[in-house]
């Protein structure tokens, strides 16, 4: 604990808050479980164990076993790999598809504007979980498809960022001044447009990673991600569920890494905004 | 007895001294004009008088009597009862002055109301009396109308009505036209002389000393939160004393038409042939033919709305005629498409009206110069030589936009239009967002580029002063349409067009030429 005191107080004199700094101290340690689980743990998470089933946490396993023996501290941290994963990717499917769309709009013109700011109009007036559920229905479930799934019903959102932000980027004298020296649309769209998009797009997207971490595991949960054995956070809750009354570390521990995820990248994400609001992001 | 006493006032916010140990008195008839440029501090002075400077600001003086009370002690209930009744306030931009969501009638109602000083009952009546009295014509309708169903300098109207509705004593305007048109900016002038002559004391702020010279009394001249001078409207404006004020008064001086440059030969770059083009109903051009020729400055003028930024970016290239043509020396230019327009779009090229949106904030000097040059073999030299032709050095290169001033920006702006060579330069409004002094110094910038590479400029500006400065022929343009076109001395000595006379005798000018020297 005093190692963690330690880094955010060094981030706190770096010019950022305790809280920020504690977030990213936060992700960095997932980002750590994903790239290789095996430094965090030693323990096999697939690895059952029927006689030392259901055990409290304590001694051999910190946070407990499931149902099957597994060490539930493992699953966890093994999990971060899958449930990241799902959230992160379909984040940067959700911004790619949004950055695509909305530069479109933006720079092709009224009719092609209308068409797809329409059709993403009807689009946003689904929930993005709701939205996720029809894509799955149609593709099919499986880790990939979920991550799809979530991504495409982010899309929107972004597309809608994107293309007010770009339409005052081209108004602007720069790109008209540009255009007066020759230079050609899709370069001024990367010279110009992308770079003053990506301030606000960078900060809208770490929010909504949160949501995006949320969805895939309400998926698994529902049966939809991630097939059984595979440890998965929001599967873990699923089978955990069923013995909340006896065993409650099943179900506690992957819904608290949730739970840690979410809250980094949220108050990272709100710390980018405050500093993008107040023009301290400009470089 | 002086309405408004103030001295020794300071306004602080945090490490920012605002305004430093100020004083000043109006007299009730008399007209003060507080005068300087952007970030003098006569804004927030004038609201000291209001106590509106703010919670982040700290605001003190040794004496601060309004009516004959000590308003330096007064806590928040003591100055509303000030504000609106014994203290009036025009701020500058009507349209977010008034409330967007409320009837003209109910703003001007309200003042009625909280002051109590006609009969519920009248209180209709009452607003549109004001309205007649400020000149809105057809009152009644107008009354029932919202903010953005009037134009400018009506809405400019309804807000000085509102603003004299509680009758108060002293009214604090607030650059009170600096966005409206110069036409409709003499009207709105003679309002408030005319209810100066009715008792009322004035305190105007502006940076416009045309505007003050019109309708101030006396004067004082802010400089970095300090007077600098003061004294009696048109005695400091003969003679001023101070150095700046020197500077401001030569910057607004007006001056006789410039001498007809040498045009070196007849050659046209540019013509503009009966081009019209419409936004739905709107009429934006509508058969407008002009020739631009090698090294002469055509000044395009008219009134925000009349259609000159639409000809402009027309002449560029850069939007479509309905009907109409241009050419580029004698070749086809506006039909071409735009692939083959690209490789000839060096030849003219464009400076904006505001320095602020012109640069890409995340682009350094040196950045916004290079994407001018792509792939010229000695890009560092000819970028150094192109911020010496416009007045910077080397050490700009490194700054972003938001690290230079407007009259820098404006001349980055330069540099990058001058970077290919071109033979024209289209301006649009190149100084409106400067303040006086810089204004001169761009001025003389594009004047001595014209003379040393030979430029043709076509110089657009509502503003007649300095169109009256640069040009050597003249466009009027109103609603669209160029109504009278000549050289400089015959549009604006003898204009022939009843509008050019309109605009001429509307604008606000300084006495005379006065201890100026000519055009440098």
């Amino acid at each position: 604990m005093s190692a963690l005191a330690q880094v955010a107080g060094r981030g706190a004199r770096l010019g950022m808050p305790v809280a920020p700094a504690l977030a990213a101290l936060v992700l960095a340690l997932w980002a750590v479980a994903v790239a290789a689980p095996g430094l965090l743990v030693a323990a096999d998470p697939d690895a059952t164990d029927v006689v030392a089933a259901l055990r409290p946490p304590g001694g051999a396993h910190p946070f407990g076993t499931d149902e099957l023996g597994r060490d539930v501290l493992s699953r966890v941290v093994h999990g971060a790999r899958l449930s990241l994963t799902i959230g992160f990717g379909a984040t940067a499917l959700g911004v790619a598809g949004g950055l695509l769309l909305g530069l479109l709009a933006a720079s092709g013109g009224r009719r092609l504007d209308q068409l797809v700011m329409r059709v993403q109009d009807v689009l946003l007036a689904f929930p993005e979980l709701l939205l996720a559920l029809l894509v799955v229905t149609v593709v099919g479930s499986g880790t990939g498809n979920v991550l799809v799934a979530i991504g495409v019903a982010a899309v929107p959102t972004y597309a809608r960022l994107v293309r007010g932000q770009a339409l005052t980027v081209i108004r602007s004298g720069y790109v008209e001044a540009a255009a007066a020296l020759g230079v050609r649309r899709p370069l001024v769209v990367v010279r110009h447009v992308l770079p003053n998009v990506a301030g606000p797009l960078l900060v809208l997207a770490t929010i909504g990673t949160g949501t995006t971490v949320i969805s895939g595991s309400a998926l698994s949960f529902l049966g939809l991600g991630a097939a059984p054995p595979a440890a998965e956070w929001g599967a873990m809750l699923s089978d955990g569920r069923e013995f909340l009354a006896t065993a409650w570390w099943t179900a506690t521990f992957p819904g608290l890494a949730i739970v840690s995820v979410v809250l980094s990248v949220t108050v990272l994400g709100r710390h980018l905004q405050g500093r993008s609001t107040r023009g301290e992001g400009r470089p | 007895m002086s309405l408004l006493a103030v001295e020794g006032l300071d306004v602080r916010f945090g490490a920012v001294h605002a305004v430093r140990d100020v004083s000043f008195s109006v007299a009730s008839g008399e007209c003060l004009a507080l005068v300087g440029e952007s970030g003098s501090g006569k804004s927030t002075a004038a609201r000291a008088l209001l106590g509106l400077t703010g919670p982040g600001a700290r605001t003190t003086a040794r004496t601060l009597r309004v009516d004959g009370r000590d308003a330096t002690a007064f806590g928040a209930r003591e100055w509303r009862t000030v504000r609106g009744g014994t203290v009036g306030l025009v701020s500058q931009d009507a349209l977010v002055s008034l409330d967007p969501l409320r009837r003209v009638g109910a703003e001007v109602a309200e003042p009625l109301r909280l002051h109590r000083t006609v009969e519920p009952g009248r209180i209709r009546e009452r607003v549109v009396e004001l309205l007649r009295e400020v000149g809105v014509p057809e009152p009644e309708a107008r009354a029932a109308q919202y903010p953005h169903e009037l134009s400018g300098g009506l809405r400019q109207r309804a807000l000085i009505a509102s603003a004299l509705a509680a009758e108060p004593k002293l009214l604090v305007a607030d650059e009170p036209t600096t966005a409206l048109d110069v036409t409709v900016q003499a009207q709105v002038l003679d309002l408030l002389a005319r209810a100066g002559a009715s008792g009322m004391g004035l305190l105007l702020i502006s940076h416009d000393l045309g505007v003050v010279a019109r309708i101030a009394d006396r004067t004082a001249v802010l400089r970095e939160g300090a007077v600098v001078e003061s004294g009696a409207t048109a005695e400091l404006l003969r003679s001023p004393r101070h150095p700046f004020t020197r500077v401001l008064v030569e910057a607004s001086a007006a001056r006789p038409p410039r001498e007809p440059s040498a045009v070196s030969s007849a050659r046209r770059l540019l013509e503009v042939s009966a081009v019209s083009k419409a936004y739905g109903s709107r009429t934006a051009a509508h058969g407008v033919s002009f020739a631009l020729h090698a090294g002469e400055t055509v000044g395009l003028v008219g009134e925000s709305g009349s259609g000159k930024s639409t000809v402009a970016r027309i002449a560029m290239g850069l939007l479509a005629p309905d009907s109409g043509t241009v050419t580029l020396a004698g070749d086809p230019w506006s039909a071409l498409p735009e692939r083959r327009r690209r490789p000839l779009r060096h030849r003219l090229q464009l400076v904006h009206q505001d320095p602020y949106s012109s640069l890409d904030p995340r682009f350094t000097v040196a950045r916004v110069l290079a994407e001018a040059l792509p792939g010229h073999p000695d890009r560092r030299a000819r970028t150094l030589e192109l911020l010496d032709l416009v007045g910077l050095g080397p050490e700009h290169l490194g700054r972003r936009p938001h690290q230079l001033s407007g009259g820098q920006r404006q001349r980055v702006a330069i540099a990058r239009a001058l970077a290919p060579a071109p033979e024209i330069l289209v301006c649009d409004e190149p100084v409106s967002a400067l303040d006086a002094s810089v204004q001169d110094q761009i001025l003389r910038l594009l004047e001595d580029l014209r003379q040393r590479l030979g430029l043709a400029l076509l110089f657009i500006s509502h503003d007649l002063g300095v169109i009256r400065r640069i040009s050597d022929r003249v466009l009027v343009m109103k609603d669209a349409r160029v109504v009278e076109e000549g050289t400089a001395a015959e549009v604006l000595t003898d204009p022939r067009h009843p509008y050019t006379r309109a605009l001429l005798a509307a604008v606000p000018s300084l006495p005379g030429p006065v201890g100026a020297p000519d055009r440098a």
